[in-house]
């Protein structure tokens, strides 16, 4: 009895455990890339992970509030909605300082505008979420070639450019941002009204809304700060690489999930967490990035990422399905 | 000849069943009657093999019947048209009137053409207009009923077991299915009419089996029974367990309205009218299915109605239960898993929703204090947890319930709406949960219960409106006793067929 009780306390606390899990094995990555390449641990490179990382953890956390708000929630519009946004701020600024401020708020409100579009589909018009979001993400995709003819133009402002790819102190501007951006989000799930109710509706939707929760109002609104999210990330990835190609964007879709879960939030809602995502994100980066230095192929790299993801996934779900 | 003999189901503490016997007679048909929660649901499921006895047996012509296998209840001749209908929504009508009786072909793949062929001829037995090919889910509810029927009817049964078969039906499907009934009893099948309409009951059943608390009453031949005997056969005296009410609530009663609701209108309800006062409590009775669950949930902007509503400082329908929570009306689910607690997050986080539900959602969401006013809470209503943040789900049933009430009384209500506030909780929760609504009336809440439990409703309630079709058509006051409630939902359903039953069993 009092055994079965014990184990139960544990299991309850599974999502502190799997991130335990996460931060032990990106540690573990590291120490590795260091033992076959000494400059893997040096300061600044371990800087540069971090940074790429956070464009990454960027991307994932309008992911991480999707799929804590439950139902089936994903967003595979992210990717679209980053390349839009870079290109958007690229054209929009065309190089220019002075441009910068319109170009960032056009492309935040189209951003939102879209998430809003995902959200209202997904909550009033009752599609799923998987099939919204990725419609969305190939009508995002056919107005990017429209409105770039294909050939997208400008590129960013140097104000851009230097949060992209300057520093402060010896560290990335793009750490920096990223860190409050972390910090934000921490305190809006840890303490806001808005984040605490996430958690319960993710978990039961449906009582949710029988205790008077507005779902919809918060389901939608989750949708927009997703496409807000992503609007971030694609207007920072232009003043990381300087310039725009089309659908830059797509290398985050399936990576921002993968960083949600391998973070430790539930892809069925309601458990989880930003700061999973955050270690979800480096931890994935550290892993491509250590892949690379061990000159792997591209065919062996995506084996032994998929082999990482499946081994760490296994361990999470080692769980009771009910209790 | 099909016999049950001693047919006893505990569902853990709870007897679902005490030992029931009776005997189909082929070339008869005979009526199963009972108020709710007699135990006819259970008998009906243990037939068609789906709920095993935990007591008891089944004789098939001689032949004994495994129990709980639905399979070997199917090749006995045991047909079952469930009341709640055993149709998968996304096959289509075809498939599901066949589902397990699918004709064969030489290589043991599934005859298609036959599906078709076969079900084209039942629906046609049962002029259904319908074509085989449509998705169940498509169907109104109406006909899905009948394809209920009509499933069981394929399987060409020696003994049919109808389950409240009518209640969904239009009258011309009533009249029809009788017509094929009797058909079957001529052939010389044996049925069993489970239904609480009277009046179909005496049109066409020769004899009626009563069950009251789980045990059988009596078998009676129906033309030497009055109604009245049947009536007294099915009430009973029953012995109240529960304490006499307190009349804490009467001091502040009539001083103010907490809620008024008018002619509530849609396809369940036909024009409710109630009204709520502070420190009353309403009760909601009738048998079962008679939109007791509508009425709440239109109550609460839950599904669309037509009508009018007021609460203090509000006028008008409530567009959502959310806008309903925001003037203080509030809800507990009688679904407590799937639309009441949320089992993987924490105690504390449970009850706070009721505070922070309607809040701005960029407001700051936890204060100091509203620590100490959890815990009081949890205290106050004797939750048994080892810490605030576990884990909901892993708490007992009763205990989660307690949570559903914390919750509430921290929101601070005007008005609560509950429905079944006791079901599957254990007797002294069920008396702590009934001196809990008194204490929230004492305080001035307007409380409006629904219950299938007749013994709670005349223990806790102020009064008791009875629903039956979707209407209210008696309203008991004064000196609430168990049998009178049961007595007037019989009756409701009695006096309010009255006029059109007549001639309808005069057709037959």
């Amino acid at each position: 009895m009092a055994f079965t009780e014990r184990v139960k306390q544990r299991l309850g606390q599974s999502s502190r455990n799997s991130l335990g899990i996460a931060v032990g094995v990106a540690v573990l990555l590291t120490a590795v890339g260091g033992a076959f390449n000494r400059g893997f641990v040096s300061p600044s490179n371990l800087l540069n992970l971090l940074a790429i990382s956070s464009l990454l953890g960027l991307a994932a956390a309008g992911q991480t509030l999707v799929v804590l708000s439950g139902g089936e929630g994903i967003d595979l519009s992210i990717g679209a909605v980053i390349s839009l946004s870079a290109v958007l701020t690229s054209q929009i600024s065309n190089g220019q300082n002075g441009l910068l401020l319109p170009a960032v708020v056009v492309t935040l409100v189209v951003g939102v505008l879209l998430g809003l579009v995902n959200g209202l589909g997904i909550y009033l018009a009752q599609v799923p979420p998987l099939i919204m979001t990725l419609g969305m993400s190939s009508v995002i995709e056919g107005i990017v070639l429209v409105y770039t003819q294909g050939q997208p133009k400008g590129q960013a402002p140097p104000f851009l450019a230097a949060l992209g790819t300057g520093q402060v102190l010896g560290i990335p501007w793009l750490i920096i941002v990223w860190a409050m951006f972390t910090l934000i989000i921490w305190y809006v799930l840890k303490y806001l009204v808005y984040g605490r109710l996430l958690f319960l509706v993710g978990d039961n939707r449906s009582a949710g809304r029988m205790s008077g929760v507005p779902v919809a109002k918060l389901v939608v609104g989750t949708y927009a700060l997703s496409g807000f999210f992503s609007a971030c990330t694609g207007i920072l990835f232009l003043g990381y690489t300087n310039t725009t190609y089309l659908n830059i964007g797509d290398v985050y879709i399936l990576p921002s999930v993968a960083a949600v879960v391998v973070g430790g939030t539930a892809l069925s809602g309601g458990r989880g967490g930003y700061i999973g995502t955050v270690v979800g994100a480096i931890l994935l980066t550290v892993l491509d990035s250590l892949l690379t230095t061990l000159h792997m192929g591209e065919a062996t790299r995506g084996i032994i990422n998929g082999v990482v993801l499946l081994v760490l996934l296994s361990i999470y779900t080692r769980q009771p399905k009910d209790a | 000849m099909l016999t049950i003999e001693g047919l006893r189901k505990e569902y853990g503490a709870v007897v679902a069943l005490q030992g029931a016997s009776l005997s189909l007679v082929p070339g008869t048909i005979h009526a199963l009657l009972g108020a709710n929660g007699s135990g006819k649901s259970t008998l009906v499921k243990m037939l068609g093999g789906v709920v095993r006895p935990t007591e008891g047996m089944i004789w098939v012509d001689e032949q004994r019947l495994e129990t709980g296998s639905p399979a070997h209840a199917i090749h006995q001749g045991i047909a079952v048209s469930y009341q709640e209908t055993s149709l998968v929504p996304s096959m289509s009508v075809a498939d599901n009137l066949l589902l397990g009786i699918e004709p064969t072909g030489k290589a043991g793949y599934v005859a298609r053409r036959a599906i078709r062929e076969r079900a084209a001829e039942i629906l046609d037995q049962l002029e259904l207009n319908i074509p085989p090919d449509v998705p169940v889910a498509e169907l109104p509810t109406n006909a899905q009923h009948l394809l209920e029927i009509g499933k069981a009817l394929v399987k060409r049964p020696k003994y049919l077991v109808l389950d409240e078969a009518t209640a969904a039906l239009r009258r011309e499907e009533v009249k029809r299915l009788f017509s094929i009934v009797c058909g079957l009893r001529d052939e010389g099948a044996a049925i069993l009419f489970v239904s609480h309409r009277f009046d179909e009951v005496y049109a066409i059943c020769d004899r009626a089996t009563v069950l009251r608390n789980g045990a059988v009453v009596g078998t009676r031949s129906l033309s030497k029974t009055s109604r009245e005997e049947l009536i007294q056969d099915m009430i009973g005296q029953r012995i109240s367990l529960e304490p006499v009410r307190q009349e804490t609530g009467n001091s502040i009663k009539k001083q103010s309205l907490r809620l008024k609701a008018r002619s509530l209108t849609n396809s369940e309800l036909g024009g409710v009218d109630l009204e709520v006062s502070a420190g009353e409590i309403v009760g909601i009775g009738g048998l079962q299915g008679q939109g007791q669950t509508a009425l709440l949930r239109a109550l609460i902007g839950a599904i669309l109605v037509r009508g009018d509503l007021e609460t203090e400082g509000h006028r008008g329908l409530f567009r959502n239960p959310s806008h309903a929570a925001e003037s203080g009306v509030r809800f507990i689910s009688g679904d407590r898993g799937r639309e009441g607690v949320f089992g993987q997050r924490s105690i504390y986080e449970n009850i706070m929703i009721g505070r922070i539900a309607t809040s701005p959602l960029w407001q700051r969401a936890w204060q100091r204090g509203k620590n100490r006013a959890v815990r009081d809470l949890v205290e106050q209503l004797k939750i048994v947890h080892h810490s605030l943040t576990q884990e909901v789900r892993g708490l007992s049933g009763g205990n989660q319930q307690k949570v559903l009430f914390a919750r509430t009384l921290a929101s601070r209500p005007n008005v609560v709406i509950l429905d079944d506030p006791t079901k599957g909780v254990d007797v002294s929760t069920r008396m702590e949960i009934h001196r809990l609504l008194r204490s929230m009336a004492g305080a001035g809440v307007g409380l409006l219960i629904a219950s299938s439990d007749d013994e709670e409703l005349a223990g806790v309630c102020d009064r008791v409106l009875i629903m039956y079709e979707g209407r209210i058509v008696r309203e008991l006051t004064g000196d609430l006793q168990p049998s009178h409630i049961t007595k007037a939902s019989i009756e409701g359903a009695q006096s309010e067929k009255g006029k059109g039953a007549e001639t309808r069993a005069d057709s037959l």
